[in-house]
């Protein structure tokens, strides 16, 4: 079993060019290639390396721009914070919006940031810079943290895909310029499981085994004139399809197989059993999954629409953090939760806030991080950062170190443009320990 | 000596070869060049290719499909010597190559339907389909794409600038590799480190398509008000006012964001951290061809138009190099020139003969890449036998025949809805009527609303109710802190309800701006035409062809009489049974060719499963194995629906009479051929085995061999 998703050994195109970038310009000869060159270009990167904090990632990823001021960067007594309370936590001095009352009880794994920064203020690019640490181009796409993640450090178990996203956008940067074999595995219905691995219905096991060998003997004739490398692929995904279909793992994707107590803790809707499946497969291997919560993107009555995001997300949120500790995957899973910007502190005539790139808050727990403390600072009102500025390739710099990736290893591009993870972000080391 | 000898040697290939039989003699040349390159290497060309070979091969490469049980046998049975070129004419002059080609192009051009302006991707995938329908040559599309402003609903055309909205320096990058083959994206921050391209080079032909500007969407017309008119009086009272309507006017100007591309004279500036001598940062950079002749704006001609004459000129040293070569590629599986959007000055193609051959050959025909793919289609080299090997990295290729391939995802769906469906190549390229529906009103809208005096405009809004009157906020504001009240209280059920009174409070006013705007009934209409019904699919449900989820009377008689009076067994299988039907059911009319499927297909989709580029850079598909391929079609739905009695393959099968020529029928189907003998061996011990059972299982096994997947 060589990938669930894709074999490499091929002429496509991608492959051909990313070949001969190796082959001939290559990774290997890149340094003394462009010695100056790339020195220039990434002086920048992060030289830090560390034994990773965090063995999975969690990423819970808030679609169309959540409100910083609502949920986690409290700011009691202002005007900016309209109609919101704020409650105590589990962690000293750490308050919450009153939206969220049982997060809150789980803040002492949690640290705030509450000084992000973006550049980009409309959705899709947002959510794009946040995804790749890179701003859309239209003659390149980027790699995804799970992807990077993949690239690096291969998958840990080999009949199951590496990085999993549990999403309905279908716009998600996936394995950008990598081979499509670092791609994760997309899943719209967290209930339904994975595509097509069942047998038909209406066919015994024996009846499709029967026709799987009759496949290859119909086949021989044509194998056996052709040696082309594409067509014996075609042999090999064969061969891997069966063993996915038999294989134990599979169980990971099925949601039945949890008690019901389990439903009801985490919620039902699609983020809710997102997160539910979401540890499932990390208790399988599966080392990093992304699950989207959409609707924030609140231009009209956001006090109204807030909350009640809120009670989705807080219900699954808690739930997780709690879930992860009792069995104690907390240690080294890190949970991330993280949107593309946040909403403008003046309340506009329509009782809703707009995009705001300018100050906005994510946050991180397990997985090495340090809980109960706040990262960074906004000035009264959550306009403007004053302390610790963090820009996005910053922030999944963190990502990217709490998991033991070199942030400034350069990775060509099929056509040979040189990236690194994070871009040249700095992770957050007060974070950590 | 010299010269007899090489005659004779060459006479001698000939002799060994036969000369070219070509239907065409410009189809003979290329044979003919080949053949002087076979005998410089010592080379023996493929065998002729059988005719089961040719057949399904130029259906794939041509309309984009396998050929149904029907066209295969018609084709072998046909004694016409001249039936292989009257049937690439034939497939030439259909549909079916307007859906094939479109989908090639999409993955070149990045077309996405689902992009920035509601339905501009739609109509920029109208205006490609229309485009390949026509035959337009492709320098006239180049130069359509290249200079169309104005907005989706006068012409498609301006999806080309739009789908790189706001990243104009991006664009012309796009733009250079696929129309001009050379990779100058290095250059757009940097000189570019492997070619000799300088970021000057590139702000130079950034220049010439800066200018047009895909940001203007509809702006309240002040012009209507004169020059003066903006600064009077009236126009300050107007600002005031017209912040009461705003909310109303956005909303009516929403839907025409991004639906419009305008020419203006604006040029880019460098970048603030430029670092070399030639200039300063934010220089404001004229227009400059990167290389060949300059180019020259003739009098009354505009600076794009003047670019776009240089850009498809012939002699643009390589515009049609590029073209030539990408669909020569496509016929034999592998370029002259490889990679084919990576050409630099030192760039050689494999053979510099057939290269130039085929560069003049694309200028003789004018660029009618119809005419240009006949002559390729009827040469021997392509009706040869493929390659038994394929080509390894680095080494050079012959062309001793094609190249096998494996087909697109594109092709891969399009073989197996015609296996559901049978022909389908007659309906490839209706317009997509309900997004032309939509553009029109679009477009009236536009119309209107550009026709109005602002002052007018917001009278009618006010008068209208599109205002929001401090009663109304004072309203939405009581309803929403009694919302936060009860939700506080743990009332959530009733704070969603009235969550939605104040949605629906909102949402009044932006009705009634459509109303103010186009009248009661204008605006109706809008409603009608522009709103409703979806773009994503066309054309209506078939009638014919139905099937019912539910069994036939026969069926469930079999099903009691295998389980032989277990009921509980009996119940489960019929369970079964109709889920299988209903299964089929959705995939019998569900198979809508690939071209009429938004593009890109989502994620998941069998297409994308396939390799289906996703759009977002260029030439991005894959024909890759990977293991969900193989589950596709393992465990999907197209097993069942090829065995459904209402795919036009099993309808063709049930009219043979025995089960040999049954099983011919399927092979013929799905292979394009009829077993051999072995095969049939094979079959025989199959249909003993499993009885009933034996035809489904053949067709399933088929459809998961490799022959099913790759052309030959």
């Amino acid at each position: 079993m060589n990938t669930l998703l894709s074999k490499a050994d091929l002429l496509s195109r991608r492959d051909f060019v990313s070949r001969m970038a190796k082959t001939c310009l290559g990774v290997t000869a890149a340094p003394m290639l462009f010695e100056q060159k790339a020195h220039a270009i990434f002086d920048g990167s992060s030289k830090l390396r560390q034994v990773p904090t965090a063995r999975n990632v969690i990423y819970l990823y808030m679609s169309g721009g959540m409100s910083h001021l609502d949920t986690f960067n409290a700011q009691p007594g202002t005007d900016e914070a309209g109609p919101v309370k704020h409650i105590k936590t589990s962690a000293d001095g750490v308050l919450l919006s009153e939206y969220l009352p049982e997060t809150a009880k789980h803040m002492h794994h949690v640290a705030i940031v509450n000084s992000l920064m973006s550049t980009q203020g409309a959705h899709a690019q947002a959510n794009y810079f946040m995804h790749t640490s890179y701003t859309v181009r239209s003659t390149i796409k980027h790699p995804s943290m799970g992807a990077w993640m993949t690239k690096f450090q291969g998958r840990s178990n080999p009949s199951l895909p590496a990085s999993v996203v549990i999403t309905n956008d279908s716009k998600h940067p996936g394995a950008g310029f990598f081979e499509a074999s670092m791609s994760p595995l997309s899943i719209s219905n967290p209930a339904s499981g994975l595509q097509n691995v069942h047998r038909l219905a209406h066919l015994t096991e024996d009846d499709l085994d029967y026709r799987i060998n009759l496949a290859q003997k119909l086949d021989t004739q044509f194998r056996a004139q052709y040696d082309y490398a594409d067509v014996r692929a075609y042999g090999d995904i064969y061969k891997d399809a069966v063993k996915i279909m038999k294989s134990e793992d599979l169980v990971a994707f099925d949601l039945n197989k949890e008690p019901d107590e389990m439903h009801k803790l985490y919620g039902s809707g699609t983020f809710s059993q997102g997160c539910l499946l979401a540890r499932r497969l990390v208790e399988h291997g599966i080392r990093f999954v992304e699950v989207s919560l959409g609707g924030w993107d609140t231009h009209n009555d956001n006090f109204v629409r807030v909350p009640e995001q809120c009670a989705t997300l807080d219900k699954a949120l808690a739930a997780l953090l709690g879930d992860l500790s009792t069995r104690g995957m907390l240690d080294d899973t890190l949970v991330v939760l993280t949107t593309e910007f946040g909403r403008t502190p003046k309340i506009n005539q329509n009782e809703g806030r707009d995009h705001y790139p300018k100050a906005f808050s994510s946050i991180l727990a397990g997985g090495g991080i340090r809980g109960g403390q706040i990262y960074g600072k906004t000035d009264k009102g959550g306009h403007e950062v004053t302390d610790d500025r963090v820009s996005i390739p910053d922030f999944n710099a963190t990502i990217a170190y709490a998991l033991g990736l070199p942030l400034d290893q350069v990775i060509f591009s099929p056509s040979k443009r040189p990236f690194t993870v994070a871009d040249k972000g700095q992770p957050l080391l007060p974070l950590f320990g | 000596m010299k010269q007899p000898l090489t005659c004779l040697t060459l006479a001698l290939v000939f002799a060994a070869t036969g000369a070219s039989a070509a239907a065409l003699p410009e189809s003979a040349k290329i044979d003919e060049i080949l053949a002087k390159e076979w005998q410089k290497y010592s080379l023996q060309p493929n065998e002729k290719a059988s005719d089961e070979v040719f057949l399904r091969r130029i259906y794939v490469d041509v309309v984009g499909r396998i050929p149904t049980i029907d066209e295969a046998k018609a084709f072998l049975a046909s004694t016409d010597k001249d039936k292989r070129a009257n049937l690439i004419d034939q497939l030439l002059g259909s549909d079916g190559y307007v859906a094939n080609y479109f989908n090639y192009f999409a993955d070149i051009l990045r077309l996405q339907t689902d992009t920035k302006g509601a339905l501009t991707g739609y109509a920029y995938a109208d205006w490609l389909k229309s485009a390949l329908k026509k035959n337009q040559p492709w320098d006239g599309m180049v130069r359509e794409l290249l200079t169309t402003d104005g907005s989706s609903w006068d012409s498609g055309a301006i999806g080309f600038y739009m789908r790189d909205q706001g990243m104009q320096l991006d664009h012309l990058a796009a733009t250079v590799q696929v129309f001009l083959g050379t990779q100058i994206v290095c250059a757009q921050c940097h000189n570019h480190p492997f070619d000799k391209w300088t970021q000057m080079d590139y702000y130079h032909m950034a220049a010439f398509t800066y200018g047009m500007d895909s940001k203007k969407g509809y702006n309240l017309n002040f012009g209507k008000m004169g020059k003066e008119g903006k600064n009077s009086p009236d126009a300050q009272t107007l600002r005031r006012d017209l912040k009461s309507v705003q909310e109303s006017i956005k909303e009516v100007g929403k839907v025409l964001r991004y639906t419009t591309i305008t020419e203006t004279n604006r040029l880019p500036k460098l970048p603030h951290d430029y670092k070399y001598s030639d200039a300063k940062p934010n220089e404001e950079i004229q227009p400059k061809s990167m290389f060949g002749e300059a180019v020259e704006q003739k009098e009354g001609e505009s600076r794009i138009d003047a670019f776009a004459r240089w850009m498809t000129a012939p002699a643009n040293p390589r515009f049609t190099v590029v073209i030539a070569n990408r669909l020569w590629k496509r016929a034999m599986g592998m370029g002259l020139i490889e990679p084919v959007d990576e050409m630099t000055d030192s760039t050689a193609p494999s053979n510099g003969e057939l290269m130039s051959y085929l560069e003049k050959l694309m200028a003789d025909k004018k660029y009618d890449m119809k005419a240009y793919l006949r002559v390729i289609f009827n040469s021997d080299t392509y009706q040869r036998m493929p390659s038994k090997k394929d080509v390894a990295l680095g080494e050079t290729y012959h062309f001793t025949g094609p190249l096998m391939r494996r087909l697109s995802a594109e092709q891969v769906w399009d073989s197996v809805a015609t296996l559901i469906k049978g022909n389908i190549d007659d309906k490839a390229s209706e317009p997509n009527y309900a997004a032309e529906r939509k553009l029109d009103a679009l477009g009236k809208l536009y119309d209107t609303l550009s026709s109005k005096d602002p002052r007018q405009l917001v009278e009618d809004i006010k008068s209208k109710g599109g205002a929001e009157s401090p009663e109304k906020l004072a309203k939405i504001k009581e309803l929403t802190d009694k919302a936060n009240e009860l939700r506080r209280a743990g009332n959530k059920e009733e704070a969603s309800k009235l969550q939605k009174q104040v949605s629906s409070l909102r949402n009044s006013g932006r009705k009634d701006a459509f109303a103010a705007v186009l009248g009661e009934e204008g605006a109706r209409e809008f409603q009608r035409d522009y709103r409703e019904g979806g773009v994503k699919a066309k054309g209506g449900k078939e009638k014919d062809g139905l099937v019912r989820a539910s069994l036939s009377r026969a069926e469930i008689e079999k099903i009691m009489a295998d389980a032989g009076g277990d009921k509980k067994k009996a119940r489960e299988l019929i369970d079964a049974a109709q889920k299988r039907n209903k299964v089929g059911l959705a995939m019998v009319n569900g198979a809508t060719r690939a071209s009429d499927l938004p593009s890109p297909s989502p994620r998941g989709h069998m297409l994308r499963i396939f390799g289906q580029s996703d759009r977002e850079t260029i030439e991005n598909a894959s024909r890759e194995a990977a293991v969900p391929q193989a589950l596709a079609l393992l465990n999907g739905p197209v097993a069942d629906a090829l065995v459904n009695d209402n795919s036009d393959f099993s309808q063709q099968v049930a009219r043979e009479s025995t089960n040999d020529a049954k099983m011919d029928a399927v092979f013929l189907g799905l292979l394009s051929r009829r077993p051999t003998a072995d095969e049939k061996k094979i079959i025989a011990g199959v249909m003993t085995e499993r009885g009933d059972n034996a035809k489904a299982d053949v067709v399933h096994a088929l459809l998961n061999t490799g022959e099913f997947l790759f052309v030959k």
